[in-house]
């Protein structure tokens, strides 16, 4: 660039270097795009399809709590069979199959190290799904072990445990090549979320379904497990998405890297000890339920530290909900993490959970943290990394808008119908004198309402389905800087 | 209460893997310079300032 080495570099190569370094951060981000694009692909496809089940039957399931001669034509479209099946496609298909894609994505830009090119990676993908493909069939032909969150028969779990293995591997693998330096908050959750879930998964699998463990025990190591999977897995790998993209998205960093490492180490130390609220009133060790009621409460610290955090980087920034659909769905999905924090936390103090235990309650507020929270971060991290691993633009705002908009109105719609009506189920539930069938009828609107919001859903899932098909089979803008481009021309096929 | 032993123990592993994480982390200098860290996801042509997600059709 110079003659002379010793003679001092002016504007002109200062800006000839920059230039050339920028483009260097280009061409790293294209080779680790490019590296990712078809596995990451073939685990938002297939996690898609499980969302596309996984609607229909939610939809069945929800419409025979108010219409029980529904579908009742066949066992297995009864109502004991389809709900386990809607539960386990949407937590395994849906929500973790789209988490390994964007845990891998983001672990990739992060440690700036591409994803490996051995076939074990695809061998994850088909093992995944045909783990989930085997467990969906056993549990509509009655073969479900009827834990909850655990309802895939015994022999499905060697598929998904083999699969989270390689995903784990190749996480570990990326954060081992990475380049000296501080680990980003992002990555901490990834590494943690992969690694936490195949010990909690494997503890389960083996302590209740291979080899059953006795009959009192199974109900903690039940909650233990189901309640970690929410908090160590899918909400981890979320967090990890929503750290890493508002900044992305705004271009600002975090408000405070040291209150987001707060969030992550409390996280990490209180979360294991939550899920024996689930057991107030049963018959377990006082100390053990009290134990967790207390960790519930302190989880108000990485839930308070996270919501500071998000809010105040994007103070001054709300005005880029208008333009960034990224943000929209991420920052929709910060609050309502804020929302279902406060909530689970709340619902774990004794008096309060008298009340909204066994009602259509829980089944809310496990909709506003899988729904609200997780499902809509894992579409805002889909807007963003889909037109970068195919640098393509997606084919319609009309689309994105009106996805939004429906999964916003749907979740709303449900979160409400089920949280007002599941308190007054709770309500009457404890007046000794009130008979079942008249608490059921009580609760029938809100289950209709419920039945309603689950159609809202299931047609803002269509719409994002045509949205990607559209994207990944070329009928969308082609351009080299992705969701930057001038041109609006949406349905016009590219190469 | 095999079980429960077995659950407290994994209860206990999980929290002790995040302590040895931690110590991990405080040994090699991760709550240092925590600035740094917050800005190590930007580019040099993704820099800070640079808003990086729009509409399809829209640019700012």
């Amino acid at each position: 660039m110079r003659q002379n080495i010793s003679q001092p570099l002016d504007q002109n190569d200062l800006q000839k270097i920059s230039s050339s370094k920028a483009h260097e951060d280009q061409l790293q981000r294209q080779l680790i795009d490019t590296r990712c694009r078809n596995i990451v692909t073939a685990f938002f496809s297939a996690s898609l399809v499980w969302l596309l089940s996984g609607s229909a039957l939610a939809i069945a399931a929800s419409i025979k709590l108010h219409s029980p001669d529904f579908l009742t034509q066949s066992d297995w479209l009864t109502f004991g069979r389809v709900r386990p099946a809607h539960l386990n496609t949407m937590a395994y298909g849906w929500v973790s199959g789209a988490s390994i894609g964007v845990g891998l994505w983001i672990m990739s830009r992060l440690t700036r190290v591409p994803l490996s090119k051995s076939p074990w990676l695809w061998a994850a993908f088909f093992l995944w799904n045909i783990g989930i493909t085997v467990g969906t069939i056993g549990i509509l032909r009655g073969d479900s072990t009827s834990i909850e969150w655990l309802e895939f028969p015994g022999y499905t779990a060697p598929f998904l445990l083999g699969a989270f293995a390689i995903a784990m591997f190749e996480i570990i693998r990326m954060m081992n090549k990475r380049p000296p330096g501080h680990v980003y908050i992002s990555q901490w959750y990834i590494l943690a979320a992969f690694c936490w879930f195949p010990w909690l998964y494997a503890t389960a699998v083996i302590l209740l379904v291979w080899f059953p463990v006795q009959a009192p025990a199974m109900p903690p190591i039940n909650w233990w497990f189901a309640h970690n999977a929410l908090g160590l897995w899918f909400t981890p790998v979320s967090l990890a998405a929503a750290y890493y993209l508002i900044p992305k998205v705004v271009g600002k960093p975090i408000h405070s890297y040291y209150l987001s490492m707060i969030g992550f180490w409390s996280l990490g130390f209180f979360y294991a000890w939550n899920g024996m609220h689930h057991l107030i009133g049963g018959p377990f060790p006082a100390w053990l339920i009290s134990a967790s009621i207390a960790a519930s409460i302190m989880m108000l610290v990485p839930v308070i530290t996270v919501a500071i955090n998000h809010h105040m980087t994007m103070k001054g920034s709300f005005h880029y909900l208008k333009s960034s659909p990224t943000l929209r769905f991420v920052v929709f999905a910060a609050v309502s993490y804020t929302l279902v924090s406060v909530q689970g936390s709340s619902a774990a103090i004794r008096p309060l959970n008298q009340i909204t235990h066994f009602t259509h309650y829980t089944i809310g507020h496990a909709h506003l943290g899988m729904y609200a929270f997780v499902t809509m971060m894992l579409f805002g991290a889909m807007y963003y990394i889909m037109p970068r691993l195919w640098n393509r633009e997606w084919p319609s705002a009309f689309l994105i808008r009106s996805h939004f908009w429906l999964c916003a109105l749907g979740v709303a719609l449900m979160t409400f119908a089920l949280s007002i009506g599941g308190w007054i189920q709770g309500w009457e539930l404890n007046k000794a004198e009130k008979g079942f069938m008249e608490i059921l009828e009580i609760t029938l609107p809100y289950l209709q309402a419920r039945s309603l919001s689950g159609g809202i859903l299931t047609l803002a899932h269509l719409m994002f389905t045509l949205s990607f098909l559209l994207l990944i089979f070329g009928w969308s803008p082609r351009g080299g800087t992705p969701t930057l481009l001038e041109a609006n021309t949406p349905f016009r096929r590219t190469q | 209460m095999i079980a429960a032993t077995l659950v407290l123990l994994v209860l206990v592993g999980i929290t002790g893997s995040a302590l040895i994480a931690f110590w991990w982390a405080a040994d090699t200098g991760q709550f240092k310079n925590p600035e740094d860290a917050s800005k190590s996801i930007f580019d040099r042509d993704e820099s800070i300032g640079k808003p990086t997600d729009h509409f399809p059709g829209r640019s700012s």
